[in-house]
């Protein structure tokens, strides 16, 4: 079962209340000794914890790619694509309801070396490398082939092909 | 405080370009070149006609001025009303302006504001959650007590904010 944790700035009781009450995945809300924390002492935490961070903080992976240079199970950004409409509890969840109805297998679906953006129209992916966030592609959630070309990316970036292309004597 | 502004608020380190504005014994109120002045605030007043400013900052109305009119002492801005030099609208950007940076003033106390912390968006202190979302929450017409509830803070913290914001509102306008 995969395991998503919740960063501060997007937990609600009742957005875990309803993953729960799904059973397809564990969520957890960001531990009391890593709230207020800086995203650099954030990020690798959870990292490291084998978890996805779910987060609407899009600026933690553009600031601190770094950590997510290596192998790592995956962010989750959250964000409103109306630039005037804030992020509520109520939004998150209607925004994470679209992608798991559009991605029926959204909790067997593989978020390893990947960054999600999801918003309420659409999904970009990115993945990071070498300190770098790289962007790998966008997908409507109204789009029939969607789910095919976002699975599709995120399997690609689960097996990191970038690392194996490197020039000869790189790093 | 800086004599030429009177006893009020002075500009503060990094608004030199701001300066200018409050530097001179002009009756006339200075301004940035890029300010909504001439047309920009012929067309300011206009569109708000003789029923007062709209609920929203109207267009032109960015934030260079806004930046300015937080600047502005309050002995300075009498002066200039008492020469008539200053129209009222300008008075009561400056007013929102002022109280708006008070309420930051108390504000410190309980959000962080760090770029290394959320990137840089304020934050109660403590968490790492948005003060924006706060007021998100409230604008969905949600009481303080069950936000505070679905966020799992207390509820005094979340009514310390509005409350500072008050305590800035309370002063009159324009007197």
């Amino acid at each position: 079962m995969s395991a998503f944790i919740f960063d501060d700035c997007i937990f609600s009781k009742d957005l875990k209340v309803e993953c729960d009450r799904q059973g397809l995945v564990s969520t957890q809300r960001l531990e009391d000794d890593l709230r207020g924390k800086e995203d650099c002492i954030v990020l690798p935490a959870i990292v490291n914890r084998g978890s996805v961070l779910v987060t609407e903080d899009r600026r933690m992976a553009e600031e601190n790619a770094e950590f997510l240079s290596n192998d790592h199970p995956g962010l989750l950004v959250v964000a409103s694509e109306e630039s005037t409409k804030t992020l509520t509890g109520r939004l998150v969840r209607a925004i994470l309801n679209r992608l798991k109805s559009v991605l029926p297998n959204w909790h067997s679906v593989t978020m390893r070396n990947s960054i999600v953006e999801v918003t309420q129209r659409t999904v970009f992916v990115y993945h990071a490398d070498r300190g770098t966030i790289h962007y790998d592609r966008h997908m409507p959630l109204d789009d029939p082939k969607m789910l095919e070309d976002l699975v599709t990316i995120l399997n690609r970036n689960a097996s990191k092909p970038w690392s194996r292309t490197l020039p000869t004597g790189a790093e | 405080m800086n004599d030429r502004h009177g006893a009020g608020n002075a500009p503060q380190e990094g608004t030199q370009h701001l300066a200018h504005l409050t530097s001179r014994s002009s009756r006339v109120a200075r301004r940035p070149k890029a300010l909504p002045w001439g047309s920009g605030r012929a067309r300011l007043v206009e569109s708000w006609g003789t029923e007062g400013p709209p609920g929203a900052a109207p267009e032109g109305l960015h934030e260079e001025y806004l930046g300015w009119a937080a600047q502005v002492s309050a002995d300075w801005l009498e002066q200039q009303k008492r020469a008539g030099a200053v129209d009222y609208h300008i008075v009561g950007h400056v007013w929102l302006m002022q109280r708006l940076l008070s309420a930051a003033r108390d504000l410190t106390q309980l959000i962080t504001l760090d770029p290394a912390v959320r990137g840089g968006v304020p934050v109660l202190t403590g968490t790492r959650l948005p003060l924006a979302r706060i007021f998100a929450e409230v604008a969905e017409n949600r009481p303080l007590s069950e936000i505070a509830e679905d966020l799992e803070l207390p509820a005094e913290s979340l009514m310390q904010v509005f409350r500072a914001l008050a305590g800035s509102l309370e002063r009159p306008y324009a007197r």
